[in-house]
């Protein structure tokens, strides 16, 4: 079932299009990454999923229900978290957490749900205001909030891009236990993060979706193209026999030899053939397995 | 509602604002009948003390300089400091960045701000509830009588241009951007307002700025009823139409 779609929605700023007739399908379990630069129109994208700006055109439905700025009652199935969460200053997180579950009408055993939310985020035994929080515990609180009512959807707004080293480990690691259990819909610009736990992802350029596939699939559309050779002759040498086989799109000296991306990979068994015809000794054939941020720097450049 | 509204008191309490108000009106409620009935004392021991002769001599006091004192008290400094705390908590949420977290949520905008409305309008009647008490308890010790019916009045007829102010403030907290300039604006309001309580021409007669000479008119017995009740509705009205704007605004709001 789908979890959320997106159709044809727009948005704009001072007559400056923000998002253009962007088209989204999320499937219910999957962790899809909202890949994008600065500016591409992510945090605008959950804006508009969570009515807190209003869409030009365009329609957006959670689970097969379509979703009005005035109705608020879907957001029941929505948990949140952004990027630099803000909690009321004189609250502590228990506070937080049982003022949040009864907006959700949810206060039936509410103490016990709180600390297992609290020790599911590593917050147990903490009743300081959250004011004194570091930014990292705020984060994790923010996905305990996110996660107390028991929504079927998490919607995270770069939950790690203003956390140190350790504090976004914590974040992925608390994805990596949620995967398999909630959809999630990851917005984010570091893409090690994505590789990890991302199932598909859709990269957002200029307020629409450029590229979208499983991560999988992606590494191998760009993997079967690319090979890295070595030779006994140097890298120029190996280069200029390339370039002769024309066999290939683009070429680059690397690493003491040449990757190169076939015109097409049927090419690839010919490129060794006239290689070999030309008496050169191979002594290493790679195919090069492109990272998600060399295929997100490819497609957005 | 009535989960907006106990998140607003645990603010209200833990930040001290639902006691520093009924303090403020008890204070005000103690002293100003005392002032009132020792002004000559007061004048005589200040001029006592400075060796000069005596500037100004006051009639006897009454109980209505008694009123008097505590209502002037009730508008000028009370109500000054409700401008500031109420654009603070309009504000608070916008400027500080924890509305996206909270609207993302299942909160209906309307009551959102509401809440805020009525649980700071609950602050101002448990203040003025307990400093009418302590006032017309000071003013029966002090003056061997009190009118408690005028006490009342007097309360009730504050509270709704506090309602008023308060709508002022939370337009002007949805119309700008930063607390300053919703203070500024709302200040200038009420001090607009004060002055046009001077005029009594046309449909300024009614306006929100004449409370305070309906309120004297009672005290001095020389109200004119329908004069009151359309001073009462015209005020109502004006609020309204503040807090339908507002919330309107804050509707139409872009995160």
């Amino acid at each position: 079932m789908s979890a959320l779609t997106i159709v044809d929605l727009n948005k704009s700023f001072n007559d400056v299009r923000v998002i253009k007739d962007l088209n989204l399908n999320i499937q219910e379990g999957e962790v899809y990454g909202f890949i994008g630069k600065n500016g591409a129109g992510k945090t605008t994208t959950i804006n508009l999923i969570l009515s807190l700006i209003h869409k030009d055109t365009g329609n957006i439905s959670l689970f097969g229900n379509e979703v009005f700025f005035t109705e608020q009652g879907y957001k029941k199935e929505i948990g949140y978290v952004p990027d630099v969460p803000v909690f009321p200053s004189h609250m502590n997180a228990y506070d937080y957490l049982l003022f949040t579950l009864d907006i959700f009408n949810n206060i039936d055993d509410s103490d016990s749900r709180i600390k297992e939310m609290l020790k599911f985020v590593s917050l147990e035994n903490n009743n300081k205001r959250i004011s004194s929080y570091s930014r990292g515990m705020k984060q994790r609180l923010a996905i305990a909030q996110a996660l107390i009512h028991n929504p079927s959807i998490l919607i995270m707004d770069e939950p790690t891009s203003a956390l140190d080293p350790q504090g976004r480990k914590d974040v992925i690691d608390i994805m990596m236990k949620l995967k398999g259990q909630k959809t999630i819909f990851y917005s984010t610009h570091i893409l090690d993060d994505v590789e990890r736990v991302c199932d598909r992802i859709g990269i957002l350029h200029n307020g629409n979706i450029i590229l979208e596939d499983t991560i999988e699939n992606l590494k191998h559309e760009f993997y079967a193209r690319s090979v890295h050779i070595e030779s006994k002759s140097s890298p120029d040498v190996l280069l200029e026999k390339i370039k002769q086989t024309n066999t290939v799109k683009k070429l680059r000296k690397e690493n003491n030899g040449v990757t190169i991306q076939f015109k097409d990979e049927t090419r690839s068994n010919e490129l060794l053939k006239e290689l070999i015809k030309m008496k050169e000794e191979i002594v290493s054939y790679k195919q090069v397995v492109p990272t998600i941020e060399e295929i997100f720097l490819k497609k957005t450049q | 509602m009535i989960k907006l509204l106990k998140y607003d008191f645990i603010y209200l309490w833990r930040t001290y604002k639902f006691l520093i108000f009924p303090a403020v009106a008890v204070l005000f409620a103690f002293v100003s009948p005392l002032t009132a009935k020792y002004i000559n004392e007061l004048l005589a021991l200040l001029t006592s003390t400075t060796g000069g002769d005596p500037l100004i001599t006051l009639p006897d006091p009454t109980i209505l300089d008694s009123y008097g004192q505590y209502v002037s008290n009730l508008y000028e400094i009370f109500l000054i400091v409700g401008i500031f705390v109420s654009v603070s908590i309009f504000m608070r949420d916008k400027n500080k960045g924890l509305l996206p977290l909270i609207l993302s949520k299942p909160i209906n905008r309307t009551k959102y701000l509401l809440s805020k409305l009525l649980s700071l309008s609950v602050v101002i009647l448990v203040s003025l509830i307990a400093g009418g008490m302590v006032f017309a308890y000071s003013t029966w010790v002090l003056f061997d009588s009190i009118d408690v019916l005028l006490v009342i009045w007097m309360s009730l007829l504050f509270l709704l241009y506090v309602l008023f102010i308060f709508a002022v403030s939370m337009f002007f907290s949805q119309y700008t951007k930063n607390y300053a300039a919703a203070s500024i604006l709302t200040f200038i309001v009420y001090i607009v307002f004060s002055i046009f309580g001077g005029f009594e021409k046309g449909i300024l007669e009614y306006f929100p700025g004449r409370i305070t000479s309906r309120f004297t008119e009672l005290m001095f017995g020389i109200s004119d009823t329908p004069t009151l009740i359309w001073t009462i509705v015209v005020t109502l009205f004006v609020t309204a139409l503040l807090f339908f704007f507002s919330i309107r605004k804050f509707n139409k709001y872009d995160l």
